[in-house]
C-alpha cells in the first residue's frame, strides 16, 4: 500500500469526506501462493459532503455505488483509503472499524424495506435495538423515544406491536427510516430508498426525507439510479461509472450542462421527456470486465469522443467544487 | 411460465396484508399427519402413565410361566422365555426407546444446529473448517460409525444415545447451515449490525428465530429414524443391557424363538412400526406446514390453463374492433375462502400496428389482465369469471387447449420483466429460439438455427452467430431481454404483450430496448400491449394508454391528451407524483393512503378514499366510464369538470 494523502488536504468545513477509497472483492493469494482474481468494485474514489447537504450518487447497476454506501456505514471495510466525518477518521487503512461508534454518527436506509426488517420481530423490537445497544436508554426513555420516532415518520404508535408483513412497502420504508433515526445520527446513507416503491408512495417517502433533513439538520448521501428523484431532492450530484466518479456538480449545473459524455448519455436516456431519444438501439452498453479494468477511461468503448489518449490513461477528476469532470474531451 | 414466476405477482397482490394460515391448522388439515399425531399422542400418553398402571414388574422372572401365549388372563400379551410379562416389558421398553430417541434427537439438534448456524453465519474459514469436519463424519457409513463409537465407549443405553446423536449431527449441521447462509445475506442482519448488536446477539435474536422452523422440520423427520437406530443397536446387544427392556432388545431376545413363539418378537416389532410410522407421518405433516418452499406453492401444480367459468367460455360472439378486443374481463383469485377480485372488467381494444400502454401501480391488476388473455394465470387460485378476449373473431377464453397453445408464443407473444427467470438456464439461447419455432412450425433444426441467428441480428445483438451459442447467464440483462424479444418475434406475432420489459434494466439499456421495440413494431406492423408503471416509458412508446386502478380501467385515451389533460383525479395525481427530471419542483405531490384491498373493494369509486374531490354520490354505485371524446374516456363523475 502506498502512502496516502493526509487529512490536511481536506477542508475543515467538510462534514463527510472520502479520499482515495478503493474496494476490491476477492484478490489476495491462495494457499499455494497463486494470485486470485480481484473484482475492482470501487477505484480511487474521492468526494465530500457538507453538513446539511444532500449529495446524490447516480450510476447504473454494477457501478459500485452500493459498495460505497456500505463502506460509509462500516458494513464493508475499504481495501484502502480514508473516510472522515467532521475531521475525525471513521475508516483508516490498517485499523479495524468500530462499528458501534460509527453507527452512532452515520446510519443507513436500505433499498428493500421488507427484506431489511426481520420477519419474526415486531416493529417495537426492531426499533428498540438501536436505543438499547447504541443509546443505552432505560425502559422509560425507550417508550418516549419510540413514540417520538413513530410520530417523526408519520406512523401511528399502535403500529409498534405489528409485524413487518402487515405493512405496505411505503410504511415499511418509513419504519426503516425511523430505525436509522433512532440512533440520532448526523449522516444518513440512503441506498435506493424509493426504488422499490410505487410512485404515489415514493412521493410520500421523499417528502418525509426532505422534512426530516430540515428538522434535524441531517446530511444525506442519497444513492439512486432515478434521475428525476435525484434532480428534485439533491443539492449536489456525483455520477459514478465503473467504480469511479466521472463528474460531480451542483444539481442544476449537472442537469443543464453535463460535461462528461456518460452523464450526457444518462440524461438523454430518460424516457418521456418529449425529446426523441438520441440513443440508437445498438447494443453497446457492456461494462468493462471488473476483473481486468482497462488502463484508460472505462467509458471509452461507448464514448463518441474517445481518442487513443482516452484508451491509454484514465483521466483524473478535475475542476472546482461546483463542477468537476474526469474527461479529456468534455462537452462544451 | 411456471408458478414460480408468478409467485412474486401473487405475493404482491396478497402478500402484505394476507393473514397466514397457522401451521397447526395446516397440520390438522393434513389427514395422515393428524392420524399420526393422534396415534403418537396415545403412545406417549400410555408411556407416561406406565408407572401408575397395575402392571407386573417388567424384570421379574417366573420360570414356571415361560412363553404363555397372548390373551391369557394376567398376561394379555403373554410372557417371554424367562416368564416376564410382555405387556409390562413392552410399555416400559417403549418408554426407554422414546426417551433415548428423543434425547438423542435433542442432543444432535443442539450440537448440529450450533455448528450449522455458526458456520453459515461467519462463513469463510470458520465455515470450511467446521463443514470439512462434518464432511469427514459423513464419509463413514452411518451405522458403522455408530458401532465404532459404541465399541469405543462400551455397550450401554447411554453410550448408544451418544453414538446415535453424534452420527446425526451432520444432518442438522448441513440443513441449518444452508438456511443460515441465505439469511446472512438478508438485509435485516446488516440492519441489526447497524443497530449496535454484536454477532452473538444477532445469531441468537435475529438468525435463530428464522432458523427454528428448519430445526423443527429436521427433528420431526429424524426422530423416528433415531428410535429405529436405538432399537438397532439394542438388537445387536450394544444398547439396553439385560434385564432392562427396550424395544430393540426385546426384538433381539425374541429372535431366537421366532419359530416356536413368534409373538415374543412380533409384539415389540409392531410397536416399533406403530411408533415410527406415526412419527414419520406427523413429521411429514410438520414439514409441509412449516417449509417455506412448500408454502410458496412448489408442490401446487397449476393447470396448463387458467380455469374459466362456463359463462365466459360461452359468451356470444359480436363484431370485433381491432386486432384484440377485450370486454369486461374479470379474473379472481380464490384463497382461504376469500375472493380477491384482481381484474374487474377492463374493456379495451388494440388496432393493428398500435401500441397500447397499460399503466398502474403494483396490485392494480395490469399483469393479471395481460396473463388472463391467454390463460396464463396460475390456477388454482386464479379463475376467469367473465368477459371476452376476442382475437380474429374468436373468443380466446372459449377455444380448446390445443388451439390456445398454437396462439401462445405464435400470433400472440409475451415478453416478461425478468428474462433471467423466463429463459431456461441449461439451454443456449439459440436452442431456445429453435425450440420456440419448432413447436409451432415443421422446420428443420438447421433452418431454424439460421433463422434464430437472423432474429438475434434483428434485435441488434452484436456477433449474433456466436452469441447464439451462449447460455442466458453469460449475457448481460439488456442482452437477455433482447433474446426474449427475439423469441417473441420468432413466429411472426400479430400482437406482442410486454409486461414491464424494461423495469429491471438500467436507464441507458432501457432507452435502447424501447428504441428497438419501436423500430420492430414499425418494421413488422405488429401491435404492442405495453404494461408499465412509468409515464415516461408510456410517452416514449405508446399511442394510447389505459390507466388501471384496483382492477379497473379508470381512464383510457391518446397518450399526449391524457398527459396534458388527465380527466380522472387518480391519473392527474399520479402524473404529478413523478419527480420531473427537467426541473426542480420543490415539494412533490403525494397521494395519501393506500389502494383498496382487492378482497374488500368498495361499492362505488375505488379511488374515493384517496380522492380530494370525493362527493357522496361517488360511493353510492359503481361509476361508469364517461366519454370525453371519441377516443378518450374516464371513470369519474367529475371527469368533465377536471379537464
Amino acid at each position: 500500500m502506498t502512502a496516502l494523502p493526509t487529512g490536511s488536504t481536506m477542508q475543515a468545513s467538510n462534514h463527510l469526506a472520502v479520499s482515495d477509497l478503493v474496494k476490491q472483492f476477492g484478490g489476495g493469494r491462495s494457499l499455494i501462493g497463486r494470485e486470485l482474481p480481484a473484482v475492482h468494485a470501487v477505484r480511487k474514489l474521492a468526494f465530500h459532503v457538507e453538513a446539511g447537504e444532500i449529495l446524490g450518487i447516480v450510476g447504473e447497476s454494477g457501478c459500485g455505488k452500493s459498495t460505497v454506501a456500505r463502506m460509509l456505514v462500516g458494513l464493508d471495510a475499504p481495501t484502502s483509503g480514508r473516510i472522515e466525518l467532521g475531521g475525525s477518521p471513521l475508516a483508516e487503512p490498517g485499523k479495524p472499524i468500530h462499528r458501534r461508534a460509527l453507527a452512532n454518527r452515520i446510519q443507513y436506509v436500505f433499498q428493500d424495506p421488507l427484506s431489511s426488517l426481520n420477519p419474526r420481530k415486531t416493529i417495537r423490537q426492531i426499533l428498540t435495538a438501536p436505543l438499547v445497544y447504541l443509546k443505552h436508554m432505560d425502559k422509560e426513555q425507550i417508550e418516549t423515544r419510540l413514540k417520538e420516532l413513530m410520530e417523526q415518520v408519520n406512523l401511528r404508535a399502535e403500529f409498534l406491536s405489528r409485524y413487518p408483513h402487515e405493512f405496505s412497502g411505503g410504511q415499511a420504508q418509513r419504519i426503516g427510516v425511523a430505525r436509522a433515526l433512532a440512533a440520532e445520527p448526523e449522516v444518513l446513507v440512503l441506498d435506493e430508498p424509493v426504488s422499490a416503491l410505487d410512485v404515489s408512495v415514493q412521493a410520500q417517502v421523499l417528502n418525509l426525507l426532505q422534512d426530516l433533513r430540515k428538522r434535524f439538520n441531517l446530511t444525506y448521501v442519497f444513492i439512486s439510479h432515478d434521475l428525476g428523484v435525484v434532480r428534485n431532492l439533491c443539492d449536489r450530484v456525483a455520477v459514478m461509472y465503473f467504480g469511479r466518479i466521472v463528474e460531480t456538480a451542483d444539481t442544476d449545473t449537472l442537469f443543464s450542462n453535463p460535461q462528461h459524455h456518460y452523464t450526457r448519455l444518462l440524461l438523454d436516456s430518460v424516457p418521456g421527456t418529449g425529446k426523441q431519444l438520441s440513443v440508437g438501439d445498438q447494443a453497446n452498453a457492456e461494462l468493462p470486465d471488473p476483473l481486468k479494468p482497462p488502463p484508460g477511461c472505462a467509458f471509452a468503448a461507448r464514448c463518441p469522443a474517445a481518442t487513443d489518449q482516452c484508451r491509454q490513461t484514465d483521466p483524473e477528476l478535475k475542476g472546482t467544487d461546483a463542477h468537476a469532470v474526469a474527461c479529456y474531451h468534455p462537452e462544451k | 411460465m411456471t408458478t414460480n414466476a408468478q409467485a412474486p405477482l401473487l405475493s404482491r397482490l396478497f402478500g402484505r396484508r394476507h393473514s397466514r394460515t397457522s401451521p397447526l391448522a395446516l397440520l390438522v388439515r393434513n389427514r395422515l399427519a393428524a392420524a399420526g399425531l393422534v396415534v403418537l399422542c396415545l403412545v406417549v400418553f400410555i408411556a407416561l402413565i406406565t408407572p401408575w398402571l397395575p402392571l407386573p414388574d417388567p424384570n421379574a422372572t417366573q420360570p414356571s410361566d415361560r412363553l404363555i401365549p397372548p390373551f391369557t388372563t394376567g398376561h394379555w400379551l403373554g410372557t417371554d422365555q424367562l416368564g416376564r410379562d410382555i405387556l409390562s416389558r413392552l410399555l416400559w421398553g417403549t418408554r426407554v426407546s422414546l426417551v433415548v430417541g428423543i434425547a438423542a434427537t435433542l442432543v444432535a439438534a443442539l450440537i448440529g444446529s450450533t455448528i450449522g448456524i455458526v458456520a453459515g453465519y461467519f462463513g469463510k474459514r470458520v465455515d470450511s473448517t467446521l463443514m470439512r469436519g462434518i464432511d469427514m463424519m459423513m464419509a463413514f457409513p452411518y451405522i458403522l460409525l455408530a458401532l465404532a463409537i459404541v465399541a469405543v465407549l462400551g455397550p450401554g443405553l447411554l453410550n448408544a444415545l451418544y453414538a446415535i446423536a453424534i452420527v446425526n449431527i451432520p444432518f442438522f449441521a448441513r440443513n441449518v447451515r444452508g438456511v443460515t447462509v441465505t439469511l446472512r445475506n438478508r438485509e435485516f442482519v446488516d440492519a441489526a449490525l447497524l443497530s449496535g448488536k454484536n454477532h452473538f446477539l444477532i445469531l441468537v435474536t435475529e438468525i435463530l428465530p428464522n432458523v427454528l422452523p428448519v430445526i423443527v422440520i429436521t427433528m420431526s423427520t429424524t426422530v423416528g429414524w433415531m428410535i429405529l437406530e436405538t432399537a438397532g443397536l439394542s438388537f445387536l446387544g450394544l444398547g439396553a443391557q439385560p434385564p432392562q427392556a427396550d424395544l430393540g432388545s426385546m426384538l433381539g431376545e425374541g429372535r431366537r424363538l421366532i419359530s416356536t413363539a413368534p409373538f415374543v418378537s412380533t409384539v415389540p416389532g409392531v410397536m416399533i412400526f406403530i411408533l415410527v410410522m406415526s412419527i414419520n407421518l406427523l413429521g411429514d405433516g410438520i414439514r409441509d406446514a412449516l417449509d417455506p418452499r412448500l408454502k410458496a406453492g412448489a408442490l401446487r401444480r397449476p393447470a396448463a390453463r387458467t380455469r374459466t367459468s362456463v359463462e365466459a367460455r360461452q359468451a356470444s360472439q359480436y363484431e370485433q374492433r381491432g386486432v384484440l378486443d377485450v370486454r369486461a374481463l374479470r379474473t379472481e383469485f380464490h384463497l382461504d375462502n376469500q375472493v380477491h377480485r384482481a381484474v374487474n372488467g377492463p374493456t379495451f381494444s388494440i388496432e393493428a400496428g398500435e401500441c397500447l400502454g397499460i399503466i398502474g401501480e403494483s396490485g392494480s391488476g395490469k399483469s393479471v389482465t395481460a396473463m388472463s388473455l391467454l390463460g396464463l394465470v396460475a390456477s388454482p387460485p386464479g379463475m376467469i369469471m367473465g368477459g371476452q378476449v376476442n382475437y380474429r373473431d374468436t373468443n380466446l377464453l372459449g377455444i380448446s387447449d390445443n388451439d390456445l397453445r398454437r396462439y401462445r408464443g405464435g400470433e400472440l407473444a409475451y415478453i416478461f420483466q425478468d428474462p433471467l427467470s423466463t429463459l431456461h438456464p441449461l439451454f443456449t439461447v439459440g436452442d431456445q429460439l429453435v425450440e420456440a419455432m419448432r413447436s409451432h412450425y415443421a422446420i428443420s433444426y438447421t433452418d431454424a438455427w439460421k433463422k434464430a441467428v437472423t432474429l438475434l441480428e434483428e434485435v441488434r445483438i452484436p456477433n449474433a452467430a456466436n452469441r447464439a451459442h451462449s447460455y442466458p447467464h453469460q449475457l448481460s440483462g439488456g442482452m437477455r431481454q433482447r433474446v426474449s424479444i427475439a423469441m417473441a418475434l420468432a413466429n411472426e406475432p400479430k400482437l406482442i404483450i410486454a409486461d414491464e420489459p424494461t423495469t429491471a434494466l438500467d436507464v441507458t439499456v432501457q432507452a435502447q430496448i424501447l428504441a428497438l421495440l419501436n423500430r420492430l413494431r414499425d418494421d413488422k406492423g405488429a401491435s404492442l400491449m405495453f404494461i408499465t408503471h412509468d409515464f415516461g416509458v408510456v410517452r416514449q412508446v405508446c399511442h394510447r394508454v389505459a390507466v388501471m386502478y384496483a382492477g379497473e380501467i379508470v381512464e383510457i385515451g391518446p397518450v399526449e391528451e391524457i398527459l396534458a389533460q388527465p380527466a380522472h383525479p387518480y391519473t392527474r395525481r399520479l402524473i404529478s407524483c413523478v419527480p420531473d427530471v427537467e426541473r426542480k419542483t420543490g415539494k412533490l405531490e403525494e397521494i395519501p393512503g393506500l389502494p383498496p384491498q382487492v378482497n374488500n373493494l368498495p361499492e362505488g369509486c375505488k379511488f374515493a378514499d384517496r380522492c380530494d374531490m370525493v362527493a357522496d354520490q361517488c360511493r353510492q354505485a359503481p361509476i361508469e366510464l364517461k366519454t370525453m371524446n371519441e377516443r378518450h374516456q374516464a371513470r369519474c363523475i367529475f371527469a368533465k369538470e377536471v379537464v
